[in-house]
Parts: structure tokens; C-alpha cells; sequence
């Protein structure tokens, strides 16, 4: 065994590196144990298009806990925001885009056209979203329960109601109800699922550049978080070290020892957290039936279906973008096209019909490409978990068929790409989402059957995204077990 | 259940000739004859036979059945040898019971599991964490149980040797048979392929004459087992069918003596182990199968509840959280405060005897 730390972290994702932040502030020895060569996980710059690099992950930020940015001073450490609130725009295949605009008459104006009903109501809706959102901050930010009884009321209702439900509730114009399609798809739920209407709740619950339910973009893409992260870990005191996959966990009875490393190199540590998926941490690394049988069994579930990246490297910026470039392209055509091509999704084909969120991060970063050049960013909803005829044969027929939609939008984009990459889905890695889980406490979603593992990542957020909330709360109570420990 | 027909067992020619009250009964999914409870007497001085071919008879096998059955059960079969056997329990995640079984090593990669709850599902999907195979071999053997004083003298003088101890499990040529003979329970067990059945029955009943056997049906063995404190699932108890639920837990059974706490299994961080406590109810309802909280948090729920003229206040059995059961914690229950206390509530006073007057006055 080589020396022991106090904590080891597994994954230098965002996720990873804040939790070992917080943990080295409070005074804990910290190493995170990264597979990949650079640190940065789904941040990391590592999908390569032409000759420019983005990450393989999200491409832009809208859930990021606004309390690790001022703890852990990533400002200093070189986060700063290119983009401050990305507008909700659906673009529909005739007339002119739906602007959902913060400013609410800008928004009414843009309903207008489509439907003066939902005009109308538009800003009372946002309203009441936004009310609830700050109210669940007490369950969804910290460890809380939410005071008013009318409020866990409505929280029963919503955790029962699909989105499609909650959508038909509040919109006449199946316009409106597509610009919010894309949102219900998150985690591989179908806006036919129960329980998916949650997802536009856990969205108005966060906070981004002090707006409320606001998507941004950091200056240099999503990459500056995690280099603002590593930056903030190292000067904390953290040791990250790369290239060094994890072969296990080592236990002793139904507590964590350490961890092996794939080189064969043993690691003791009185407690790891893993910033994995639960499943990859309790199926795969733990020993079998460490996990417990119940919960193996309970884990063996992947969500019903996956998104995909695309990303072109274009000469010139799509048309679309060209009228209202801070915005956050939706591109759907029914909600319910969705529930269809999510049925479809989940029996092993490419749907027919997708749903794009695209954006042209370069329009206000021009640093991120040289010259002329734009990027257009392109996450692509519903996808087969796992394809039927693989993923190597899917990606092309993706890919036109992606580029078919994009046309049809900004006519002449296929003409001006330079370079074009689609990254492969991980959801076979990833957990199932259900509402169960978003209602969950946090010490359930965190703490693990295993004693000295606590989960830091995505797993332990309610819903999918990278806030680093659950980072910063596991970080507390492993620091608490460490403390308890030594006492 | 995986089969909706109603299943013979090997013996059922024999069974049906010897069932004189024509009453069936169907237990795991086989026909069997319910019999006379009365018949559970002649165990008690002679030897009865009985037909547990219906026992779910599971069989473990892998290079790693070792670990896995260490890992599913409350105390640590790997370390068997062939030939030994041991009384368990397997729990759920949350440290409900599931099922209680008897495992017996048949060699260095192979386990037999004899229980009379269907659990088999759940084993499997264990199982498969380990790439260890799990199979249904109930209906693959015939499986006779010979209870009673002279079932030792019976077996000799069917040229069985009775030398067998506890818990254990052996293999015999018998006269042209291959049989095994085990003493899983209070009795020895006969255990005989399907074909060999009716052979090995007449064979037995034959020896049994001179020792006055009885047959008995399975409301016979019933009664022997519950005289005898076994504590059967859905018998005598619902079984945990969630995999998270903590009731029922081995210590409320009675079932504490099977678990090794030094050994690692299923279901062993579970939920706290209850304890039985008194309440006293600052109140004079009594308030039966009531939530006990503490500070926001459930730790247990009343059994019975009465008033007690004596104390002059309603009184209550509970099952509690164990670190909630030291005297005077103060608690609630549907809102009413209470608190523990040691048990019994008041000893019954003893008989007076005629002396005591005079040290009392």
C-alpha cells in the first residue's frame, strides 16, 4: 500500500475536484484519481472538431451552485461568463422564433403571433415557477424541506404530473409547448413520463449569474469551470493525479479501505468519494453484493434513452442565430412528436423525429475558434440507450439527420461546414432518473450501503446537470465522518 | 410461483393410497395430503414419516457459491465441509427477513439450500453478481422426513446406518439405491431420485411396522414443527417480499440465534435492531399499534395497549429503536406524550403466605 490520504476522490471531473476543494479547505489530506490524462471529465476539452477542441459534455451551465463559486473563489481562479442568460428561443419550421425572453413583454410580443392566449399568460406562468423554484430551494439547494403546506402539496402534484400534462395546463399553442420539449427529455425521461414535470421546477429552482432559471456560457466554453476548479483544488492543497484509472474499491466487512488502481497500486484512505455513477461505483468497483442484492438489483436500470453531441465548425454563424445570438436554440416541432420519438428511442431505433438544443458559443466568445470561424453546438435528444445496429452505424445516419434538421432552419449551413464530430452517448454508464430520486434527501442520494463511500457527482444531484451542489454537500459529510473518527 | 399446475410429488401414489380422510392441501404448488393432527402423537413415542419433497431444494453451484452464499446468508457457510450443513437466514437489504433455510455443502463448488419459503428469484439475481448458478432442483429428488424416538432403530433395521450427526449430510448405495440421508431437522431426511421414490417409501414402511410407524400428513408435521418453536415463513410469519423493508427483523422472531454479527451478509447494516419496551402513555387511552415518534423521527410503534387501573394511565408493549429503549426517554405517540420504562410495567405480586402479615404490620 502506498502512503494513505484521508480522502481519496474518484473522477477529477467538476464534480470531483470541488468536493476535493472543499475537503483539503477544511484541512483533510485529498488526492483525486483521475482515469484520463487531464483532468476536467465531461468538461475536459477532449472531442476534437477540425482542428479546434470542445468538451464532450455540456455546453453551457444552468444549474452551477452559485455558493461554490464564491467559496471556492473561482472567479479568482479564471471563471468569468461570456454569456449571461441565454434566451429560450424555439425555432419553428414557418414564421418567425419563439423568443422566451426574461423581459416579459419582449416574450408576450413574441407569443403574440402564435397564440394571444398564451401571450397573456406566459409571464403569470414563469411567475408562479419561479415562486415555487425559490421555495424548493430548501429541499434542492441544502438539506431542507420545504415550509408551507400548500407547497408540498404542489410538489406531490408535480411529482405525479408528466410534462406534457403540466404543459397542456398552461398553453394552448403547440409552439410554446415544443420550445419546452427538449428540457422534459432531460435524463431520458418522456414528456409522457410522471414525475418529468419536476424537471421544469428543478430548473426555475436554479441560479446562474444571480438570474434566476438563467442558462450561460463561461468565457472559453465550459472547459474554463473545470480549469477554474483544478486551479482552486491544487491551490487548497489538493493532489490530483492523472492517467490513474480505478480497478476497485478494497473493503474491510462493509466499510471502504481505499481503492485499487488498474496499475495494481493500493491506495488506503478512511474515506472515497466517488464522482461516478452510482452503478459504475457500486456494481463495478465495489466487490459484488458489497452494494447490497436489493439495491444491485435496483441499479441494473439505464435510462430509457440518450443525448448525443454534435458539433460543426462552420465559415459563417447559422442564420437563425444571426437575429438573436444570445440565445438557446430549441429546435422540436410537437411535444407530442416527442413522446413518439421517445417510445421510439427506447425500442433501440433512431426516432424520426428529433429534438435539437443548439448554440453558437462564438457569437459572443470569438476566442474560442480562430478567424471567421463559428461553432454551432448541438445536443440531440431522444436516442437509443443502445442502438440496435451500434453506435458506429448510428452516428452517421445521426448525423444527417441532424444536419437534414438544422437546414431546413438555416438554409445554406450545410455549405459552410468546415469540420463536423459527434461524440458517442454514455447513457449505458449513467443511472436512470425517476422522481423518486429528484424528491430523494440528499444524505440518501450521497451516502451509499457502503461505509466511507459517499457519491459526489451526478448520481447525487436530483436531476442530471453539473451544479456542484452535490459535491459541496458531500464534502460536509465526509468531512463530519472524518471528524467523528478522529474523535 | 413459476407454474400455475398443481405438481405431484414422487410419493404421491403412496401418499394418496395411505391418505384415509381423502383431505389435500396444496403447499409450494404439490398436492399433498393434509392428514389428521392427531397423527403428530405417534412421534412422540414411535416414528411417523412424512413427504417434504414440496421443500424448495435450491441448488448453488459455481466457482464462487462460496463467496456468495457467505454473502447471502447470516452466518458464514463457506466455511462448511462437504457433507455439513447449517441453519440460516437471508435478509433483505434493509435487514428483513426474506426466508429461513438449512444449507448443506455438497462439495468445494456446490450448495443445496432447503427451505419451505420460494425465494428463488431473489437468490438468483444475487447470485448472478457473482456468475454463480441457481437452480430450482425441487422437483429433481424425492424428499422423506422420519421424526421421532425410534426413527434411528427404524433406520438400522432398514440397513441404514443411524451413526449421522446434526446437521449434516451423507450419501449411501442402499441396497441398489443411491440415496442420501440427512439430519437437517429433528428427524433424518431421506433424499431419493423420483423413481427410486415408491421403492425407498415401501422399503421404510416395511422396517417401520416393528416400531409402530405412523404416516403423517402435513397437518401432523405441521404441529411438530410449531411444538417444537420452528418459525416457519408465511406460516408464522409474512416474509420481507420488498427489497428495502426492515420487518420483519430476525431479533422480533426470536430469530437473533441465527445471526452471526462478526460475519458480513446481506441486509447486515440494515435498520436498527427493535427491542421490546414499556411505554407509559401520559394519557388514560390506550393507543395500540400507534407510531412512536422522537423528535420528528419514527423509532418504533406500540403493540398492545391497555389501561392499567393500578398505574392509573394507559400502558403499551412497543417495538423500539434500541438506542430509544433506556428508561424515562420521552416519546409521542398520535400526538400524546409518554415514556419508556423497564419491564414488566408492575410484577404480579406474589402468593401471601401466612407469616407475612406480621413482618408487614
Amino acid at each position: 500500500m502506498s502512503d494513505a490520504a484521508d480522502v481519496l476522490v474518484i473522477g477529477a471531473g467538476p464534480q470531483g475536484l470541488a468536493a476535493a476543494a472543499y475537503l483539503a479547505r477544511a484541512g483533510a489530506r485529498v488526492s483525486v484519481l483521475e482515469a484520463e490524462p487531464v483532468s476536467g471529465g465531461a468538461c475536459a476539452n477532449s472531442m476534437s472538431v477540425g482542428d479546434l477542441v470542445v468538451p464532450a459534455g455540456p455546453h453551457s451551465l444552468c444549474a452551477l451552485d452559485p455558493r461554490v463559486v464564491k467559496e471556492l473563489k473561482l472567479g479568482r481562479h479564471g471563471l468569468k461568463f461570456a454569456a449571461r442568460d441565454l434566451a429560450l428561443t424555439g425555432l419553428r419550421s414557418e414564421g418567425k422564433p419563439l423568443v422566451l425572453d426574461r423581459n416579459a413583454h419582449a416574450a408576450a410580443h413574441s407569443i403574440a403571433p402564435v397564440s394571444q392566449r398564451d401571450a397573456e399568460r406566459f409571464a403569470g406562468f414563469r411567475r408562479d415557477l419561479f415562486v415555487f423554484g425559490r421555495a424548493l430551494r430548501a429541499m434542492w439547494w441544502e438539506e431542507g424541506e420545504l415550509g408551507e403546506a400548500a407547497q408540498r402539496e404542489e410538489l406531490r402534484r408535480l411529482a405525479m404530473t408528466s410534462a406534457g400534462a403540466f404543459l397542456d395546463a398552461a398553453f394552448e399553442s403547440e409552439a410554446v409547448k415544443a420550445a419546452f420539449a427538449f428540457d422534459a427529455m432531460t435524463g431520458g425521461l418522456s414528456p409522457s413520463d410522471a414525475g418529468s414535470s419536476l424537471l421544469f421546477a428543478w430548473r426555475a429552482a436554479q441560479e446562474m449569474c444571480g438570474l434566476q432559471g438563467a442558462v450561460v456560457i463561461p468565457r472559453g466554453g465550459v472547459a474554463s469551470l473545470a480549469d477554474a476548479l483544478v486551479s482552486a483544488a491544487q491551490a487548497a492543497g489538493v493532489e490530483i493525479r492523472t492517467s490513474v484509472p480505478v480497478a476497485r474499491l478494497l473493503l474491510s466487512g462493509d466499510a471502504v479501505t481505499g481503492v485499487a488502481l488498474a496499475s495494481g497500486e493500493e491506495i488506503a484512505a478512511r474515506i472515497v468519494l466517488s464522482s461516478l455513477p452510482r452503478r459504475r461505483t457500486l456494481l463495478e468497483l465495489a466487490p459484488a453484493g458489497a452494494a447490497g442484492f436489493a439495491t444491485a438489483r435496483q441499479l441494473r436500470r439505464t435510462p430509457d434513452t440518450a443525448e448525443a453531441k454534435l458539433v460543426l465548425a462552420l465559415k459563417s454563424a447559422p442564420g437563425f442565430a444571426a437575429s438573436q445570438p444570445s440565445g438557446r436554440f430549441i429546435i422540436a416541432e410537437r411535444l407530442e412528436s416527442c413522446i413518439a420519438a421517445h417510445a421510439e428511442a427506447r425500442a433501440g431505433r433512431l426516432p424520426a423525429e428529433l429534438a435539437l438544443e443548439a448554440v453558437v458559443p462564438t457569437l459572443f466568445d470569438p476566442s474560442l475558434a480562430p478567424g471567421n470561424t463559428h461553432l454551432l453546438s448541438v445536443l440531440v435528444r431522444p436516442l437509443p440507450v443502445s442502438p440496435e445496429e451500434g453506435w458506429l452505424k448510428l452516428a452517421p445516419r445521426l448525423t444527417d439527420a441532424v444536419l437534414a434538421i438544422l437546414e431546413r432552419h438555416a438554409p445554406g449551413l450545410k455549405g459552410s461546414i468546415v469540420a463536423a464530430s459527434v461524440g458517442e452517448p454514455n447513457a449505458p454508464e449513467r443511472d436512470a432518473l425517476t422522481a423518486r430520486h429528484m424528491l430523494a434527501g440528499w444524505r440518501a442520494r450521497i451516502a451509499t450501503p457502503i461505509g466511507g463511500l459517499f457519491l459526489c457527482g451526478e448520481a447525487a444531484e436530483p436531476a442530471p446537470a453539473l451544479s456542484c451542489r452535490a459535491a459541496r454537500i458531500a464534502a460536509a459529510i465526509a468531512g463530519a465522518h472524518l471528524k467523528g473518527e478522529v474523535r | 410461483m413459476t407454474d400455475e399446475r398443481l405438481r405431484a410429488t414422487p410419493f404421491h401414489a403412496r401418499v394418496a393410497e395411505a391418505n384415509r380422510f381423502n383431505l389435500w392441501e396444496n403447499r409450494g404448488g404439490f398436492t399433498l395430503a393434509s392428514g389428521d393432527p392427531q397423527e403428530a402423537l405417534a412421534a412422540r413415542f414411535g416414528a411417523v414419516l412424512g413427504d417434504v419433497s414440496w421443500h424448495g431444494r435450491a441448488s448453488i453451484c459455481g466457482p464462487r457459491a462460496g463467496e456468495f452464499v457467505s454473502c447471502l446468508l447470516t452466518r458464514d457457510a463457506s466455511r462448511l465441509r462437504p457433507g455439513e450443513a447449517l441453519k440460516a437466514l437471508w435478509l433483505n437489504d434493509a435487514g428483513g427477513v426474506r426466508g429461513i433455510g438449512t444449507i448443506a455443502r455438497l462439495g468445494p463448488e456446490s450448495f443445496v439450500l432447503v427451505s419451505a419459503v420460494e425465494d428463488l428469484r431473489w437468490i438468483a439475481d444475487a447470485a448472478a453478481l457473482y456468475n454463480v448458478t441457481v437452480r430450482d432442483v425441487t422437483e429433481e429428488e424425492g424428499v422423506l422426513t422420519l421424526l421421532g424416538p425410534a426413527a434411528g432403530k427404524l433406520l438400522a433395521a432398514a440397513g441404514l446406518p443411524a451413526d449421522l450427526g446434526a446437521l449434516a449430510l451423507r450419501k449411501y448405495f442402499w441396497r441398489g439405491l443411491d440415496i442420501t440421508l440427512s439430519r437437517l431437522s429433528d428427524g433424518y431426511e431421506l433424499w431419493c431420485a423420483p423413481d427410486d421414490a415408491l421403492i425407498v417409501w415401501d422399503r421404510i414402511v416395511k422396517a417401520g411396522r416393528s416400531f409402530a410407524l405412523c404416516l403423517a400428513g402435513q397437518g401432523a408435521l405441521d404441529t411438530l414443527d410449531l411444538e417444537s418453536g420452528i418459525v416457519r415463513p408465511d406460516r408464522d410469519f409474512a416474509p420481507a417480499r420488498d427489497g428495502f423493508s426492515p420487518e420483519p427483523s430476525p431479533g422480533s422472531l426470536g430469530l437473533g440465534g441465527l445471526v452471526d454479527r462478526d460475519h458480513v451478509f446481506n441486509g447486515r447494516a440494515g435498520g436498527p435492531e427493535k427491542v421490546l419496551a414499556g411505554i407509559l402513555l401520559d394519557s388514560e387511552t390506550p393507543a395500540p399499534q400507534t407510531v412512536l415518534m422522537r423528535g420528528g423521527h419514527v423509532v418504533g410503534r406500540t403493540l398492545g395497549s391497555l389501561l392499567s387501573p393500578a398505574l392509573r394511565r394507559a400502558i403499551a408493549l412497543a417495538a423500539l429503536d434500541a438506542d430509544t429503549a433506556a428508561p424515562r426517554t420521552a416519546l409521542t405517540a398520535a400526538g400524546v406524550t409518554c415514556r419508556t420504562t423497564a419491564l414488566p410495567f408492575l410484577p404480579i405480586p406474589a402468593p401471601l403466605s401466612p407469616g407475612d402479615g406480621k413482618s408487614a404490620s
